[in-house]
């Protein structure tokens, strides 16, 4: 085959990847980019360091939202929220008048910081908090 | 020549179809020997899991804070479907305590069903949601929970957990219909000795691990093309610098047995063409 053949083959397929990449990237590379490019910030609601953003949705329907873009390691439901943990992320969605108020901190501070509701047996540390992640592994038929 | 061809295809043919005949013995081998392997490692139980005592325990404290805000008992009950039986039950009252005590309550139930290996019938779960007469009407439905991520799946595959996170859910759940008042997070426990979180890998590669080894691939392939396409060129090259001056480029029309060389014929003479 002519060499042109392959130099031509090679630079299709570098911009397929070049496209395919572009795309990935454009979603963001963490959870915190797809909170700030699809809520409203809200800097009058930061809390510490945790940023806030709003939406108009209930918490669980915004936890959906979340957790279907970008699947947490765990979650937590408390009577106060849901905590999403992530490797490097922490959100944590809360009802606020209707809607919902998202909060975003790095996991190993907020960690600390709710150590009172995420520690414990049903907490993140926990073999609940690590197994239950909506998708649990087979344990049935 | 006919007759040495014509004795070697049953040679050729027998080795074939012994070769064949490996083959399927080794896939069929292998997979009879995986399926004994299979149902040696296979759980066989149908027998639901339960909770711990720490479990039921630590849950009741947490559905506790939640009476103390909303003056609602939160409860939970968890049933082996298969034995008909009451594995776990409690409430924001305590392990054991049915939460039917108070005048305002909301109970989760779960029944989890395991069938056998053998059984055509599927593992099945089924969530209900409980209430005093006031809040009948205001209850979270399944879609709710399935929110949460308390799906039918979920509660098969992880019982204990599922029941658990379900009951957690209540007090959030009806703040979301407005029933209650969502509850003030408590940030305390400065005082506590707060447990390392385990480490949990990366988010990014975790969510695109199908397209970064698909990429992973792509630029592979495309290395591969561009080696290909080094090593024709230089071919290429070192073929026209070995060809003699004057027999470059293609033939003309019509010439194309004399231009490629055919044995017996020089190249034509200066300003003789080949005879048509």
């Amino acid at each position: 085959m002519r060499p042109k053949f392959f130099f031509v083959t090679a630079g299709v397929l570098a911009l397929v990847g070049a496209i395919v990449a572009g795309v990935m990237l454009f979603g963001g590379t963490s959870v915190r980019d797809y909170v700030a490019q699809n809520y409203a910030r809200s800097s009058t609601m930061d809390r510490g360091s945790e940023k806030a953003y709003t939406s108009p949705r209930s918490p669980s329907e915004t936890s959906t939202e979340i957790v279907d873009a970008w699947t947490p390691v765990s979650q937590y439901p408390s009577a106060g929220g849901i905590f999403l943990r992530y490797s490097d992320d922490m959100v944590l969605i809360q009802p606020r008048s209707g809607g919902s108020v998202i909060r975003v901190d790095d996991v190993e501070r907020a960690h600390r910081h709710y150590y009172g509701i995420l520690g414990g047996v049903w907490g993140w540390s926990s073999g609940h908090g690590e197994a239950f992640r909506g998708r649990g592994p087979g344990a049935g038929k | 020549m006919s007759y040495q061809r014509g004795g070697s295809q049953p040679d050729a043919s027998g080795k074939t179809k012994a070769l064949v005949a490996v083959f399927a013995v080794l896939v069929l081998g292998g997979y009879f020997v995986s399926q004994i392997i299979g149902s040696f490692g296979a759980d066989e139980s149908t027998a639901v899991e339960n909770f711990e005592r720490q479990d039921s325990a630590d849950l009741a404290n947490r559905l506790a804070t939640a009476e103390r805000a909303h003056g609602i008992c939160y409860g939970w009950q968890l049933i082996d479907g298969g034995l008909n039986q009451v594995l776990s039950e409690g409430s924001s009252r305590g392990v054991g305590t049915d939460a039917e005590q108070c005048a305002r309550w909301v109970e989760v139930s779960a029944d989890v069903l395991y069938t056998s290996e053998n059984s055509e019938q599927e593992d099945s779960a089924q969530l209900t949601v409980r209430s005093s007469p006031d809040l009948l009407g205001s209850t979270p439905s399944p879609q709710d929970f399935e929110r949460v991520g308390v799906t039918s799946r979920e509660l098969i595959d992880e019982p204990v957990s599922s029941v658990g996170y379900a009951a957690l859910s209540l007090p959030l759940l009806l703040a979301e219909r407005g029933v209650v008042q969502p509850v003030e997070l408590d940030q305390g426990a400065a005082s506590e000795r707060v447990q390392p979180l385990d480490e949990a890998g990366s988010d990014f590669f975790g969510q695109y691990t199908g397209t970064i080894i698909f990429l992973g691939i792509l630029a592979a392939a495309v290395l591969a093309c561009l080696v290909l396409g080094i090593v024709a060129s230089r071919r290429r090259k070192r073929r026209l610098a070995a060809v003699p001056p004057g027999r470059e480029g293609p033939p003309p029309p019509g010439q194309s047995a004399y231009w490629q060389g055919t044995p017996g014929h020089g190249p034509p003479p200066p300003g003789r063409g080949p005879s048509t």
